[in-house]
C-alpha cells in the first residue's frame, strides 16, 4: 500500500514537471537553422576593424512531406539548397548575432563541418576563433578547420560541384581525399587547438582556395572551392604558407598513411616515370649531442611503378627507381623543413618528439625552442620500396 | 491505494481469501426421497421454466411393473446414445435377464447398474442438488421408484468446434492443432503428446453460481510440489459467480494486483503446453476455453514461439535475436524518434536531418503530437481490424492503413518520416509471439513517448529504469519474472536469446524443473559413422 502510494506520487510529480514553463530545451527539427559551414573574417568597415561572421545554413526544401500537390514523383529528397547569411560586429558575438538577424530559427551548430578562417583573421590571431567550442555547446570538436588566402566570405560563396552542398564537398576533401593525394593536410578543430596549446609544436591547417572552373561552363558553377597547400601558424598567428611541393614534403614528413595515392615524378634523360606512393611511415629521432640537439628524420615509403611505354621495369631499373624516388622525396621533405625553419614554426613536430623522448634535453631546449629548432641540424633519410610493378600484366608492344 | 479505490467504487469489502464476499451462497443438502412422485415433483420444480430439460416416465418390465423416469438437459446429451444404452436396455433387456435374477423395487437399482445400462461413465447420487449439478453438466439422471438414489449416466453430446490451427499462434513448422472449447478434447491432445501416467490431471471446480471445471496439469516428479500446491491453493481460494474464460481465472490467480506485464502465459497450442509441462511448469485448462494458462511464466517465455523449438538451432537463435530487436523497436522507436528530433538533433546524420526537416516542413504539429496522432490511428485500425468480421477486418486494416497513411501525409497532417516510424513499430510489434506481451509493450510505448516528449533521451532512460525496477520486482508463482537473467542462472541461458541444439539441452530450467533436473543423457549429440557411439 505504502509502496503503491509512493509510486503514484512519483509518477504525478514527474508528470507535473511537464507543465513547468521555460526549462524545456525542446526544439522541433524544422525550427533549426542547421549551420554547415562558418567563415570568419576580419574586415575594416568605415575605418573600424570588425569581425565578419558568415554561415552557410541548410535549407530544407519545403513541401516534401506536406502539400500533396507539389510532391515529387520520385519521392527522394532533392537535397535542399543552402542559405548564406553574414553579419558584422565589433566582437565575434555581435557578428554572430547579426548573422541571425534575418533568420527566425535557432542557430544549430552541431553540423558545422568546416570552419574557414580568412587570411587577415588568421594573421591577427586565431585564439578567439579557437574558443568557439566554449561559445556553442552543440559545437563538435571534430569540425574541420581551413584557412583561406583571402576572405572566408568568398570561399563560402562557392558552389558545390560534385555534391549537393558545399559542406559535403569540403568535408569529403578534408576527410580523406586531400591528404591521401598529398595536396593538403587534414586538420580538425580538436587537433588544431591541441597544437595551439601545446608548448612544443606549432599548428598547421589546410589552405582552402577558390577557382573558377573552366571545364563545363554550362553547369553554372561560377566558383568552386578546394583544398591545396598548408597554412603554417606561429603561436596563434598565421606565419605563412607552404606551396604545393612543400605541402607534399610536410605530409610525407609527418605522415603515417596506408592508402595514399601520391605520384612522384622521376626523370632521367627523356624517361619519365611515376613512382606511386601507396604507404609511408616517418619517424623522428632526436639526437642529443654535447649541448646541441639534432634530428634524424626517417621516411620509408612503399609504392608501385606503373608500366609505362618508355620504361620496362626490370631489376636494374627497379634499383634506379627506388634510388631516384628516395632522392626526390628527400629533396621535397628538405624543402618543407627549410620553409618551416624560414617561417620559424615547428609544424612537423621535431621539438615535440624531443619533449616526448628526452625530458632532460627538453629542459635546456625549451626556453628558446623555436630558435633551437631553427638552428638544429636535420638529417633526412629516405627509403623507398617498390612493392609491385604495375597493373598491366605485360606491357603493350607499341611500335617506335 | 487501489484497494481503497476498489472498495469505494466496487463495493468490495472483506479481506482477501476470507470467503466473506457476497458471492458465496450457503448450500444445504436435499436428499432424494424413496417416493418417485416426490422426486419427480422436486426435479420439475428445480427445472421450472427450463425448456431444454426433458423428463421421460416409463415402467420397468417387472412383476409388478416398477415406475421410473429419466431426465436430462436435452441440448447437452446425445439422445441416440441415451436411447440405445439407457432406454432400450431398461425396456427391452429386462426380459433377457437370467432366471435367478428377479427385478423388484428393492433390487432394481443394483440390477440396472450392473446388468442393464451399458455405459462406462456411471455414478449414483442421493442428493437432489448433486443430481441437478450433474444434469447441467450433460449427464442423464435415472430415478427408480422405491430408491432414494439416482443413477447418473454420462451421455455427453453437445456440438463442438473441430480442432483447427490456432489463429493467435500460427506456425509454419510444427503441429497444426489448437485447443478447442471442450475440456476433454483439449486434455486428449495433451495426453497424446505426454504419454505417461506421471501426467496428472486434477480437476477443481470453480464458481458458485455455475461450476466450471479447471484442470490442473503437471508432471509428477518434474513440476515443483510447492508450485503445484500454490496453484491449487490459489484456484480454490476463488469465490466467484462463474468463470467464463481462462482470462478471468488468470486475473484471480496472478501474483501482482496491478501490472501491465502478463504474469501468466496463455497459449492455444497443445504442443507448447506439453513442452512446458515437460519443463516442469503447470498448465491450467478451463472448460469451454481454448486458451490454456501456463505457470510460472517468465519474461523470456513471451518472446519464445513454439516454432523455435522445431526449427534449426541457428535459425531459431537468429529469429530470437531478431525478435528481441523487434521488441526494442516496438517499445522504443516512436519515443526515440520524438526524443531525437526534438532534443538530440545532433545524433542524426546531416542528410537524414535534412530529409526529416524537409518532410516535417509542412506539418503543423510538434513531433510528439504527430507521433501520438499516428500511433492512435494505428491502434484504432488494429482494434477495428480485430472487431470486424475476419474477412472484412483484414481489408479494412490494410486499406485503411495505406489510405490514411498516404492521405495524412499528402494532407500535411503528418510527415512521411513519422509514417515510416509507425509502420516499422507496427511490424515489429507483430513479431512478438504472445499477444498479452504485445499489449503491455503497446501500453508502455505510449508512456515512453510521453516521457520522451517531456525529457528527451533521459526521459526514455528514466522510463526504462522504472520498467526494469518493476520487472525485477515481479514474480510469477514465486519464480522471479526476469529469471534466468536476474537472478542469473547461466545454464538456463541456453533457451533464451539463443536456442542451443536439442542434444545440448541437458537440464531443465533451474527454477521450476529442479526436482528432476536432467532432461536427457549428456552424450546424445550426433555422431559420425565409425566415430565412437554405440558401445561407449
Amino acid at each position: 500500500m505504502k509502496r503503491t502510494r509512493r509510486v503514484v506520487a512519483g509518477v504525478l510529480i514527474i508528470f507535473s514537471l511537464s507543465f513547468l514553463q521555460g526549462c524545456w530545451s525542446r526544439k522541433e527539427i524544422e525550427d533549426l537553422a542547421v549551420v554547415t559551414m562558418i567563415g570568419l573574417d576580419r574586415i575594416t568597415e568605415q575605418g573600424v576593424d570588425k569581425w565578419r561572421y558568415t554561415a552557410r545554413i541548410m535549407q530544407p526544401k519545403a513541401g516534401q512531406g506536406g502539400q500533396g500537390g507539389n510532391q515529387q514523383s520520385n519521392g527522394a529528397p532533392q537535397g535542399g539548397k543552402e542559405l548564406l547569411l553574414t553579419g558584422t560586429g565589433l566582437t565575434m558575438q555581435e557578428a554572430a548575432r547579426n548573422t541571425g538577424l534575418r533568420s527566425p530559427r535557432y542557430i544549430f551548430m552541431s553540423f558545422v563541418s568546416t570552419i574557414v578562417v580568412g587570411e587577415r583573421a588568421a594573421r591577427e590571431g586565431v585564439s578567439e576563433i579557437a574558443e568557439i567550442r566554449g561559445r556553442y555547446r552543440d559545437f563538435r570538436p571534430r569540425t574541420y578547420i581551413a584557412v583561406t588566402n583571402g576572405e572566408a566570405f568568398d570561399v563560402l560563396q562557392s558552389c558545390p560541384e560534385v555534391s549537393d552542398t558545399l559542406y559535403e564537398e569540403i568535408e569529403g576533401l578534408a576527410d580523406h581525399k586531400a591528404e591521401r593525394i598529398g595536396v593538403a593536410c587534414s586538420m580538425d578543430w580538436n587537433y588544431f587547438v591541441q597544437n595551439l596549446l601545446g608548448p612544443d609544436r606549432d599548428a598547421v591547417a589546410p589552405r582552402i582556395t577558390t577557382v573558377q572552373p573552366k571545364e563545363d561552363p554550362a553547369n553554372g558553377v561560377r566558383q568552386a572551392a578546394f583544398l591545396q597547400g598548408n597554412a603554417v601558424f606561429r603561436g596563434d598567428k598565421l606565419a605563412g604558407w607552404l606551396n604545393e611541393e612543400e605541402t607534399l614534403g610536410y605530409i610525407l614528413a609527418v605522415g603515417d598513411l596506408n592508402n595514399a595515392i601520391i605520384p612522384i615524378t622521376l626523370v632521367e634523360g627523356d624517361k619519365r616515370v611515376a613512382y606511386l606512393v601507396g604507404r609511408f611511415r616517418s619517424t623522428i629521432e632526436p639526437v642529443v649531442g654535447a649541448g646541441k640537439v639534432s634530428f634524424r628524420l626517417k621516411v620509408k615509403t612503399w609504392g608501385e611503378v606503373d608500366e609505362t611505354h618508355n620504361i620496362r621495369v626490370n631489376d636494374d631499373s627497379l634499383q634506379w627507381v627506388e634510388a631516384a624516388a628516395a632522392d626526390k622525396i628527400r629533396g621535397v621533405v628538405l624543402k618543407a623543413i627549410d620553409k618551416t625553419k624560414e617561417l620559424n614554426a615547428d609544424v612537423i613536430g621535431f621539438s615535440q618528439e624531443l619533449h616526448r623522448t628526452n625530458l632532460e634535453a627538453w629542459g635546456d631546449y625549451r626556453p628558446a625552442w623555436r630558435d633551437n629548432f631553427r638552428k638544429a641540424e636535420i638529417e633526412v633519410e629516405v627509403e623507398c620500396k617498390v612493392t609491385r610493378t604495375g597493373r598491366l600484366g605485360k606491357g603493350e608492344a607499341f611500335k617506335d | 491505494m487501489f484497494k481503497q479505490l476498489l472498495k469505494k467504487f466496487m463495493g468490495f469489502g472483506g479481506k482477501k481469501g476470507s470467503g466473506q464476499g457476497r458471492a458465496s451462497q450457503p448450500q444445504e443438502k436435499r436428499p432424494l426421497s424413496a417416493n418417485i412422485d416426490k422426486n419427480l415433483q422436486a426435479l420439475r420444480e428445480t427445472f421450472d421454466l427450463c425448456g431444454d430439460v426433458i423428463f421421460r416416465e416409463f415402467k420397468l418390465n417387472a412383476e409388478p411393473p416398477i415406475r421410473a423416469f429419466v431426465t436430462y438437459v436435452g441440448t447437452l446429451c446425445d439422445e441416440e446414445r441415451a436411447g440405445e444404452h439407457v432406454m432400450k436396455a431398461l425396456m427391452h433387456e429386462t426380459t433377457a435377464l437370467p432366471a435367478n435374477v428377479r427385478l423388484t423395487q428393492g433390487s432394481a437399482l443394483e440390477i440396472v447398474q450392473n446388468r442393464l445400462v451399458t455405459l462406462t461413465e456411471l455414478n449414483t447420487s442421493s442428493d437432489l442438488l448433486e443430481v441437478t449439478k450433474h444434469m447441467v453438466n450433460g449427464k442423464l439422471a435415472l430415478v427408480i421408484d422405491g430408491s432414494a438414489t439416482a443413477i447418473i449416466a454420462g451421455v455427453p453430446g453437445w456440438e463442438n468446434r473441430a480442432i483447427e490451427e490456432p489463429d493467435s499462434e500460427p506456425s509454419v513448422r510444427g503441429p497444426r492443432d489448437g485447443f478447442v472449447e471442450n475440456l476433454t478434447t483439449n486434455l486428449a491432445t495433451i495426453r497424446r503428446r505426454v504419454k505417461t501416467s506421471r501426467l496428472k490431471v486434477e480437476n477443481i471446480e470453480v464458481g458458485v453460481l455455475s461450476k466450471q471445471t479447471v484442470s490442473v496439469l503437471y508432471i509428477k516428479g518434474i513440476a515443483s510440489d510447492k508450485i503445484v500446491a500454490e496453484v491449487k491453493e490459489r484456484i480454490k481460494r476463488i469465490k466467484v459467480d462463474n468463470i467464463i474464460d481462462s482470462g478471468l481465472l488468470q486475473e484471480f490467480i496472478m501474483d501482482e494486483e496491478i501490472t501491465v506485464f502478463p504474469l501468466i502465459q496463455t497459449t492455444e497450442r497443445p504442443d507448447k503446453t506439453a513442452a512446458s509441462l515437460l519443463e516442469g511448469r503447470v498448465a491450467l485448462i478451463v472448460d469451454t476455453t481454448p486458451m490454456t494458462l501456463l505457470v510460472p511464466a517468465t519474461f523470456i517465455t513471451f518472446l519464445q514461439a513454439a516454432e523455435d523449438s522445431y526449427n534449426e538451432a541457428f535459425y531459431a537463435t537468429f529469429i530470437r535475436l531478431l525478435r528481441f530487436v523487434a521488441l526494442n523497436i516496438a517499445l522504443l522507436l516512436p519515443a526515440l524518434y520524438i526524443a531525437i528530433t526534438t532534443y538530440h538533433q545532433e545524433m542524426l546524420p546531416a542528410k537524414l536531418l535534412n530529409s526529416i526537416a524537409e518532410a516535417r516542413s509542412g506539418v503543423p504539429f510538434p513531433a510528439f503530437v504527430e507521433a501520438i496522432l499516428m500511433e492512435l490511428t494505428f491502434e484504432l485500425l488494429r482494434e477495428a481490424g480485430t472487431r470486424l468480421p475476419k474477412n472484412v477486418g483484414q481489408a479494412v486494416s490494410t486499406v485503411g492503413g495505406l489510405v490514411i497513411g498516404q492521405a495524412a501525409v499528402q494532407a500535411g497532417v503528418v510527415s512521411s518520416a513519422m509514417v515510416v516510424v509507425v509502420a516499422l513499430t507496427a511490424v515489429a510489434s507483430f513479431t512478438i509471439p504472445n499477444i498479452s506481451a504485445s499489449f503491455s509493450i503497446r501500453i508502455l510505448r505510449f508512456s515512453l513517448m510521453i516521457l520522451a516528449a517531456i525529457m528527451g533521451a533521459p526521459g526514455i532512460m528514466l522510463g526504462l529504469m522504472f520498467i526494469l525496477f518493476h520487472l525485477c520486482g515481479l514474480r510469477s508463482f514465486g519464480v522471479p519474472y526476469l529469471s534466468p537473467f536476474a537472478p542469473l542462472s547461466p545454464s538456463d541461458l541456453k533457451d533464451t536469446f539463443i536456442r542451443v541444439p536439442w542434444w545440448a539441452m541437458i537440464t531443465r530450467p533451474r527454477l521450476f524443473g529442479a526436482k528432476e533436473p536432467v532432461r536427457q543423457e549428456t552424450d546424445n549429440g550426433p555422431v559420425k559413422p565409425g566415430e565412437g557411439g554405440g558401445s561407449s
